[in-house]
């Protein structure tokens, strides 16, 4: 009796087992790698790259030499609706897990981001940490280009947004970041921007120029690079910053920042908040190009570092002035700075918070320390 | 040969303290209260003093015969409501068991395999809590031991990965508010804590001292619920409020080298700790029922259980509104306070009374 | 057919009672009666000192060489004091070293058992017992190295076949006289002599019991091989996991029966049984005490993953590409699309077959003879590695899983049976269910091994319940000068109802 109760529930859960979970098999998705949105006559235009490999069988699955990858494109009144007859067309069930990028066009983002990021926040296969990007022109030439290297043109962008992410040029944002930041209703998201180049073999290329800021979910104006570093050193972000600075005695070094940290003090003066920035780096010389061939001696590091302190607070400043003063956007958590340093302030001060910042004053300290002078020696021997 | 099932105390807090973080696992602000994650960060401490006070009175009143359950003591204390007190116990596992089954067969449902049925989770969760309460509670135990490490590892690895993310800005001071909501939600936390009628309700199996496990497992899941809150907090910021299972969006925002996300690794952890509290509760359900009732513990007691759990748990995950209701009932602490608090006070005072009276007798 | 089992049975059950009669001629007559006209039934019949005796064995069984110059020479020269049966017996007994092994027996049962052996069985008219005198010299495998558990520095004997010479193998490496060998016959038919050995100072009284009452209880009329017998000692004989150890190894088993554990020797098999048995101890083998602590600890680690590998990889494969597609990394995850693009079958359906192939070669190359066992390695290699993955039929990144599995199955010998199983249920469940499957497949399969308590002593310890002082030798091994201060013995594990209480 046993062994039959025994048989019957194996049956039973065998029977269960064969089709209760729907499967899909990894070669039937429709692996989708880039996603492009852009706002037509009132109309989404999606535009998709799809995996598709251009080599078969043999020694190696994946022909890298080749084109691996295939445009889909639709419009709709939704993104949903766009994505949906995107799945109709390719017959596959559309796979964004493996999504590492969505490029919304400029004027699109100008129009209002918040759709599209609420559309990705609630697809369950959406990462979090989706890289955004804006582009000058629309999403779809920046998704439909043809880059080469990689297995797939998305590898190329998402290589270049860690990069320059890695050399400080620019600040990755993820899906995650622009969420929270629309989310605060007082702080506002940035998002890289990304332009098509044509490099010295003719060949198409991609190539970040600046950033966007936004006031809410609308984009309102972009930092240039040079923006962008100060925007950088304002979210203690630095890592391996490159940066040159020039003064009469030493001409022009450059500068790598190998660490950085920014942290902020608020007091509160005349009813105001007064915003004190104190950024400590260190720093080691890079490439010395002398003025007057004499090279660069340790005593002058003092005023090396003075002039890169100098250069450092008036990054920021300006950068401060383009997004704070002139655009209203928060993108320095400014915020949030407040709430944790003058709660009382803050909670006060709730209501106005929108343009209380806009009025606010900020104080920089920066002290950036030398403390490596590179491979190449440029010192007299009695020096020492 | 019919073996003595004994429990020591690593096995005991293991057990306990997976089936306490399942808590944090499945919590949802959606669902249940929003907690400010500043807030949290002060309220947890306060609510292990908490815990630990309100442990007392039943450990007042059953240190002196810990060869019987909670259950049983209070039988013996009032004979007459026994048999209720029995079924009522019994039945408040079983509905912690049901509510366990429902939430982790929602939240599959929702943020893993949208697309999926839902019964086969259900289902199969059931029939594996089945086999292992079938087996008893020292190989529960033992397995939660071994599993306990698995999960500790798995969390240790995930914080790592997270720790670059830490923005210590949007840590702000928990008393923003006041100081009601720091004192609420320790008091939410506090009787939220259910672990603690498992444990008096475990004490025949025990081989070990009540007092060290009831610290080592708060002061655990302390731990373990700090650190998570402080990922919630300084991770995920703002973006966590948008998400229906912040902690599962943790796994998912951690990436390391060639692994790119973690959120099908943490389904795995949180299957562990699912299974460990769902066959824990369903033990305790069945043991129950079968001290009071006279039901045969493995023939009867486990299956009616089981097949009890597997069809509310359906009706549960069918209708979000009783499941819902289901949650915060349990969320409201009010089984923690009548069981842990009210009627073992009771229970003692009426013992001390008759103790008192026969003294007097004699006298 | 089930008429004639009985009446043999009550035919062996009556001549085991009968004993032996005083007169020569009728015993040898019962013997041939009882013997029938077996081919190999040898009886002499000669004078000694004037009395009737005859010499009985088993053609085959016996040392020609030994019999002429032990038994034969000095029975035939032999001259008493006083003649008679009595006289003859007495000298037998007291006054002779016919054979190292010389006992007294008196029933037919016990004749018989002994000429099977290889005993030369001398019966005296007008005596009612009679003497074996153990000459034996069949035909036996010598003692060879082991076959199934190699290793680099430790011995290279490993178990034959004969039971006597393994019990030397044993006593040879254990010169202590608390080392005991229990020796008695099991088997309705076979009489199989099986021995029990341990150490008296060490093992628990309570084991030692529960061993020989569940020996007892075997049921087998005909036992060839310690497999018989194992489902008799087993607790849970349907687990995926056994309780009871077999190695070929006299050395693994001086070191079991020196932590209080019992083993069994089986005639004819050259295998011992170990009972109790942890877990964990499928992972060590000897070479680990000869290495350094460090290394022995990495090679420990190495079998765990290798475990986990060998019952969980093909599975966590399928379910990841099947319903987690996005753990993979996308280079990955590309190459493992394009090469499911031409499969015609689905992932769970490729491992299946797959595996299910490999099995078939594997069991193939065990029963081939050794000459055409080498075609089997070519056959599956172009079978499974080129042509299979050419022809389109599964893709080239299911046959690493399979080669990884096969692979890491390899280093633990002992549990081959378990993983062999449970892998193709993790197929399954993971083609069927994803993580989630796995994961409670995971847990049942911990659950099984943790319930399991052989005789009060839990078959999880020392990780669960956990002793750190029992762990010294479980992950990683520690230095033999803290190893040898105190012995371990397995009625201390932790968790366990058999607490050592001495002799």
């Amino acid at each position: 009796m046993k062994k039959f109760l025994c048989g019957a529930l194996c049956f039973l859960l065998c029977s269960i087992l064969g089709g209760c979970l729907r499967r899909t098999e990894i070669a039937d998705t429709a692996i989708i790698q880039a996603v492009g949105i852009d706002i037509e006559n009132d109309e989404y235009i999606v535009t998709l790259q799809k995996f598709s490999s251009g080599g078969s069988g043999g020694q190696t699955p994946v022909d890298i030499g080749k084109n691996n990858r295939t445009i889909l494109q639709e419009r709709g009144k939704s993104i949903s609706e766009a994505i949906e007859k995107i799945g109709l067309q390719t017959g596959r069930e559309l796979f964004l897990s493996a999504n590492h990028v969505i490029v919304i066009g400029k004027t699109t983002a100008e129009q209002g981001i918040q759709p599209i990021i609420s559309f990705f926040n609630s697809n369950h296969q959406t990462k979090p940490d989706t890289h955004l990007l804006i582009s000058k022109t629309t999403a779809a030439d920046i998704v439909t280009l043809n880059l080469q290297q990689g297995i797939v043109p998305a590898d190329n962008i998402n290589r270049l947004l860690k990069h320059n992410s890695f050399n400080s040029r620019i600040i990755s944002t993820s899906l995650m970041d622009v969420v929270s930041a629309l989310n605060n209703g007082l702080t506002d998201p940035y998002i890289p921007i990304a332009e098509i180049l044509t490099d010295v073999d003719g060949n198409s290329a991609l190539k970040l120029d600046g950033t966007a800021i936004f006031n809410g979910d609308k984009m309102t104006d972009s930092l240039s690079p040079i923006e962008t570093v100060g925007l950088i050193f304002l979210n203690d972000n630095v890592d391996m910053l490159l940066i040159d600075i020039s003064t009469p005695d030493t001409g022009t070094v450059s500068l790598r920042l190998n660490s950085s940290d920014t942290r902020f003090k608020v007091r509160i003066e005349n009813g105001l908040p007064v915003y004190t920035v104190i950024v400590k780096c260190e720093a080691a010389i890079n490439q010395v190009v002398p003025t007057n061939g004499s090279g660069t001696s340790i005593s002058q590091l003092p005023l090396l570092e003075k002039a890169a302190n100098l250069k450092i607070a008036q990054l920021m400043k300006n950068t401060i002035q383009k997004s704070v003063y002139k655009q209203n956007c928060d993108v320095f958590k400014l915020t949030k700075h407040l709430k944790q340093k003058q709660p009382d302030y803050w909670k006060t001060h709730l209501e106005q918070l929108d343009g209380i910042n806009s009025q606010s004053r900020f104080e920089f300290i920066v002290e950036c320390n030398i403390n490596r002078i590179g491979k190449e020696s440029r010192y007299s021997f009695t020096e020492f | 040969m019919i073996r003595t099932q004994k429990i020591n105390a690593a096995q005991l807090t293991a057990l306990l303290v997976l089936s306490r973080i399942y808590s944090i696992f499945s919590y949802s602000p959606s669902i249940s209260k929003n907690f400010d994650g500043s807030v949290l960060l002060l309220a947890l401490p306060i609510s292990f003093v908490l815990t630990c006070l309100i442990a007392v009175p039943c450990f007042y009143f059953t240190k002196n015969r810990t060869d019987l359950c909670l259950y049983q003591q209070l039988h013996t204390a009032f004979p007459k409501f026994g048999k209720a007190f029995g079924i009522f116990m019994g039945l408040v596992f079983l509905y912690i068991c049901c509510e366990t089954v429902s939430q982790f067969e929602y939240f599959m449902t929702t943020v893993a395999f949208p697309s999926k049925g839902n019964l086969i989770f259900l289902i199969l969760l059931t029939v594996t809590a089945c086999y292992f309460a079938l087996m008893g509670i020292e190989p529960i135990a033992r397995s939660c031991w071994i599993l306990a490490f698995f999960v500790g590892a798995s969390l240790v690895f995930l914080a790592l990965c997270l720790v670059r993310d830490i923005d210590l800005v949007n840590i702000c001071s928990p008393f923003l508010n006041g100081v009601k909501p720091v004192f609420s939600s320790a008091c939410i936390i506090c009787f939220h804590n259910l672990e603690l009628i498992a444990l008096f309700s475990l004490l025949p199996n025990l081989n070990t001292d009540v007092k060290k496990t009831v610290l080592g497992y708060n002061l655990i899941s302390l731990i373990i619920f700090e650190i998570m809150d402080i990922l919630i907090l300084c991770v995920l910021s703002d973006y966590a409020h948008t998400r229906t299972l912040p902690v599962f969006t943790l796994a998912n925002a951690a990436s390391v080298s060639f692994m790119q996300s973690m959120d099908a690794f943490y389904n795995s952890l949180w299957t562990f700790i699912a299974l460990t509290r769902t066959s824990l509760y369903l033990f305790l359900a069945a043991k129950t029922f079968s001290l009071c009732l006279g039901w045969h513990y493995k023939k009867v007691s486990v299956p009616v259980c089981s097949i009890s759990a597997a069809v509310l748990g359906i009706l549960l995950a069918k209708y979000i509104e009783l499941f819902s209701f289901t949650y915060s009932l349990i969320a409201s602490g009010v089984f923690t306070a009548i069981i842990l608090l009210v009627l073992p006070t009771f229970a003692a005072t009426a013992n001390t009374l008759q103790r008192i009276r026969q003294g007097r007798t004699e006298a | 057919m089930s008429n004639n089992q009985n009446s043999d049975k009550s035919s062996s059950n009556t001549s085991a009672d009968i004993l032996l009669y005083s007169e020569l001629e009728k015993n040898i007559l019962k013997i041939r009666q009882l013997f029938g006209n077996s081919s190999d039934f040898l009886d002499r019949q000669i004078e000694i000192c004037g009395t009737k005796a005859a010499l009985i064995m088993c053609e085959g069984m016996v040392s020609s060489q030994v019999y002429s110059e032990m038994l034969a020479e000095p029975l035939t020269n032999l001259k008493l004091e006083k003649n008679g049966a009595e006289a003859l017996a007495e000298w037998i007994r007291s006054r002779s070293i016919l054979a190292a092994e010389q006992r007294e027996f008196s029933t037919f049962n016990e004749l018989f058992r002994y000429i099977m052996s290889g005993f030369v069985v001398i019966l005296i008219d007008g005596i009612n017992y009679g003497t074996a005198c153990g000459l034996q010299g069949f035909q036996y495998r010598s003692v060879s190295e082991p076959s199934s558990e190699m290793n680099l520095r430790g011995s290279r004997e490993a178990f034959a076949e004969p039971i006597r010479i393994n019990q030397s193998l044993i006593r040879r490496r254990i010169k202590s006289p608390t080392l005991r060998f229990e020796l008695f016959p099991i088997g309705q038919k076979s009489q199989t002599d099986i021995s029990l050995i341990y150490l008296s100072d060490r093992v628990s009284p309570k084991l030692l019991r529960e061993v020989k009452y569940r020996l007892s209880k075997v049921t087998p009329d005909v036992i060839l091989n310690a497999g018989y017998i194992q489902p008799f000692l087993e607790e849970r004989p349907f687990s995926f996991f056994s309780e009871i150890n077999v190695t070929e190894r006299p050395d693994t088993l001086c070191a079991k029966i020196n932590e209080g554990r019992i083993g069994i020797l089986v005639d004819g098999t050259p295998f011992a049984l170990i009972v109790p048995y942890f877990f964990s101890e499928n992972f060590q083998s000897m070479d680990d005490y000869a290495y350094h602590p460090f290394y022995a600890a990495f090679i420990r680690c190495l079998k765990y993953l290798s475990f986990i590998i060998s019952i969980m990889l093909p599975g966590i494969y399928v379910a990841v590409a099947t319903f987690h597609p996005e753990l993979l990394p996308s280079a990955l995850m590309f190459n493992i699309a394009v090469s499911e693009e031409t499969a015609p079958f689905p992932l769970i359906a490729e491992a299946l077959i797959i595996h299910l192939i490999y099995e078939i070669m594997r069991e193939a190359g065990l029963r081939l003879p050794k000459g055409i066992g080498h075609a089997v390695g070519i056959v599956g290699g172009l079978v499974i590695g080129d042509a299979a993955v050419t022809s389109g039929l599964i893709g080239a990144p299911m046959v690493m899983v399979v080669a990884l599995t096969a692979i890491s199955s390899f280093v633990i010998p002992t549990l081959y049976e378990t993983v062999a199983i449970l892998k193709f249920l993790f197929i399954l469940i993971g083609g069927s269910l994803g993580l989630f499957g796995i994961s409670l497949g995971f847990a049942a399969v911990l659950m099984n091994i943790c319930s399991v308590n052989y005789f009060g002593i839990p078959y999880s310890a020392p990780i669960s319940p956990f002793s750190a002082a029992a762990m010294r030798d479980v992950i990683y091994r520690e230095s033999w000068k803290n190893l040898g201060k105190k012995v371990f013995r397995v009625q201390d594990a932790p968790g366990s109802d058999m607490k050592y209480k001495g002799v």
